[in-house]
C-alpha cells in the first residue's frame, strides 16, 4: 500500500502569476508608502505669528500703526501671510494706510512650537 | 531563514476572502464620492493652463458625477480591476486640489492597492459567516490588503513619532495651535483645554494624543484586540472633533479600519509547504 501523500497547502494566489514579482511590487509599494508617510504628519507643529506695522516717513521717523483687520488674528503660515500682506498693500486699504509714509515696515513676531513669540521677521512694502 | 520566508509568504499570500473583498469594494464605492466631493475645492498653484483645466473640468459638478457613476459601477462588481483603476485615474486630479488633500490622497492610495485584488469574484457579498462546505472564492493574495493595513499603521505611527517632541508633550504646540489655527475649536485658558464640563491640562492632552496615536498604530495588529483598537480609535476621533477640526482625515482614517475589521484575510494553515 502506498503511503498517503503529505498534506499540501493549497496553491497560494498571486496577482502577477509570479510570487517573486508580487514580492517586488509589494516591496516597491511599501517603500513608496514609507517615503510618502512624512506627508501624513498633521498638527504636530505650529508657528504662531503676530503681525504689527510701522509707517516710515521720508526722514526715517517710525510711526506705529494699527494692524489692519485681516492681520489682527494670530497667523500660522509665514509665507502665506507675507503674500497676503503684500497683496493687501496694493489694495485701496493698503494704499491709504501707506499714503502719509514712504514705506510700511511689517514685523512678524513668531515662535516655533510655542507661544513665546521670540523670533522676528521684518519686511517692507512696497 | 526558511521559517521567516514561510512566515512572510503566509503574511503576503494568504488568500483574500472574495465576499469580504466585495464588502470592501462596496465600501470604497460609498466613501469615494463623499471624500472627493469637489464643492469648496480650488485649483492648485501652477501654470495658468492647469488652473483653467481644474476650473473648467475637474472642479465642475459634472466631473464629480462622473466619479460617482464610476463608483456605482465599481459597487456592482463588474470588471472590478479595470473599473477600480479607471476610478483612481478619474480621482487623481481631485487628490491634488488644495483643501484637505491628505484625506483624499489616503483614500486614493488605498484604492490603488485594492485594485490589485479581483474583488469581482463575488458580485454580491453574503451576510454572516460562510457555511461549512460552501464554495470559497479567493479575490487574490493578501498583500494589497497588507499595504492598506500598513498605510494605517504608518499614518498613526508617523504622527505618534512627530508628536513625541518635547514641545508637543509639554502642550506648547497645542497652545500655539489654539492661538493660530482657525480650525482649532476648543479654547485654551490657563494652560488647559476648556471642553465645557472639564478642562484638560495641555500637557496631559499632548501626552494623551501622542500615546493614543502610538497605541492605534500597533493595536490593530494584535489579533482579537483589533476591535478594542477600532472602538478606541473611533472614540479618539470623535473626541478630537471637540478640539480640532481635521476635516475629512478622520473619516479617511476610520475607513481604513475596514482593512483590519472585515474578514478579508482567511486564517492560514500552518502546515509547511511541500513539493
Amino acid at each position: 500500500m502506498r503511503p498517503s501523500p503529505e498534506p499540501q497547502e493549497p496553491r497560494r494566489p498571486t496577482v502577477t502569476r509570479s510570487k517573486t514579482l508580487d514580492r517586488v511590487v509589494f516591496a516597491v509599494a511599501l517603500l513608496l508608502l514609507v517615503l510618502g508617510s512624512t506627508r501624513l504628519i498633521v498638527y504636530a507643529h505650529v508657528t504662531p505669528i503676530r503681525v504689527s506695522v510701522t509707517g516710515v516717513t521720508s526722514t526715517g521717523r517710525q510711526v506705529p500703526l494699527e494692524t489692519p483687520a485681516p492681520f489682527t488674528r494670530v497667523g500660522w503660515d509665514r509665507e502665506e501671510l507675507e503674500g497676503a500682506i503684500r497683496s493687501y498693500a496694493t489694495t485701496y486699504g493698503g494704499l491709504r494706510l501707506m499714503a502719509p509714509f514712504e514705506r510700511l515696515e511689517w514685523t512678524m513676531q513668531y515662535s516655533v512650537d510655542s507661544v513665546r513669540f521670540d523670533k522676528v521677521y521684518v519686511f517692507t512694502t512696497p | 531563514m526558511k521559517r521567516w520566508r514561510d512566515r512572510l509568504d503566509r503574511f503576503l499570500f494568504v488568500p483574500v476572502d472574495g465576499s469580504a473583498a466585495a464588502w470592501f469594494r462596496i465600501a470604497f464605492a460609498v466613501v469615494v464620492p463623499y471624500m472627493f466631493w469637489s464643492g469648496g475645492l480650488s485649483a492648485p498653484d501652477g501654470p495658468r493652463s492647469i488652473q483653467r483645466l481644474y476650473d473648467d473640468v475637474f472642479l465642475r459638478p459634472g466631473y464629480w458625477l462622473l466619479a460617482l457613476a464610476v463608483s456605482v459601477i465599481l459597487a456592482f462588481g463588474w470588471k472590478s480591476r479595470v473599473i477600480g483603476v479607471t476610478l483612481a485615474v478619474v480621482l487623481l486630479p481631485l487628490a491634488f486640489a488644495p483643501g484637505a488633500t491628505r484625506s483624499r490622497q489616503v483614500i486614493l492610495t488605498a484604492l490603488v492597492a485594492f485594485c490589485f485584488l479581483r474583488s469581482d469574484v463575488v458580485r454580491w457579498p453574503r451576510f454572516g459567516r460562510r457555511r461549512q462546505g460552501a464554495p470559497c472564492h479567493s479575490a487574490g493574495p493578501a498583500w494589497p490588503i497588507r499595504l492598506i493595513q500598513l498605510q494605517l499603521t504608518l499614518l498613526y505611527g508617523i504622527n505618534a513619532i512627530a508628536k513625541a517632541s518635547p514641545a508637543y508633550l509639554r502642550g506648547d504646540v497645542l497652545e500655539g495651535m489654539a492661538l493660530a489655527l482657525p480650525n482649532f475649536k476648543a479654547e485654551v485658558r490657563f494652560g488647559a483645554i476648556d471642553l465645557g464640563l472639564i478642562a484638560v491640562p495641555v500637557m496631559a492632552a499632548g501626552i494623551a494624543s501622542a500615546m493614543a496615536e502610538a497605541a492605534l498604530s500597533i493595536g490593530f495588529w494584535l489579533g482579537r484586540w483589533k476591535w478594542l483598537a477600532a472602538f478606541f480609535g473611533v472614540a479618539f476621533h470623535v473626541s478630537l472633533r471637540f478640539i480640532i477640526d481635521i476635516y475629512k482625515l478622520d473619516a479617511a482614517t476610520v475607513f481604513l479600519y475596514l482593512a483590519f475589521l472585515l474578514p478579508l484575510v482567511r486564517p492560514s494553515r500552518k502546515t509547511s509547504v511541500t513539493g
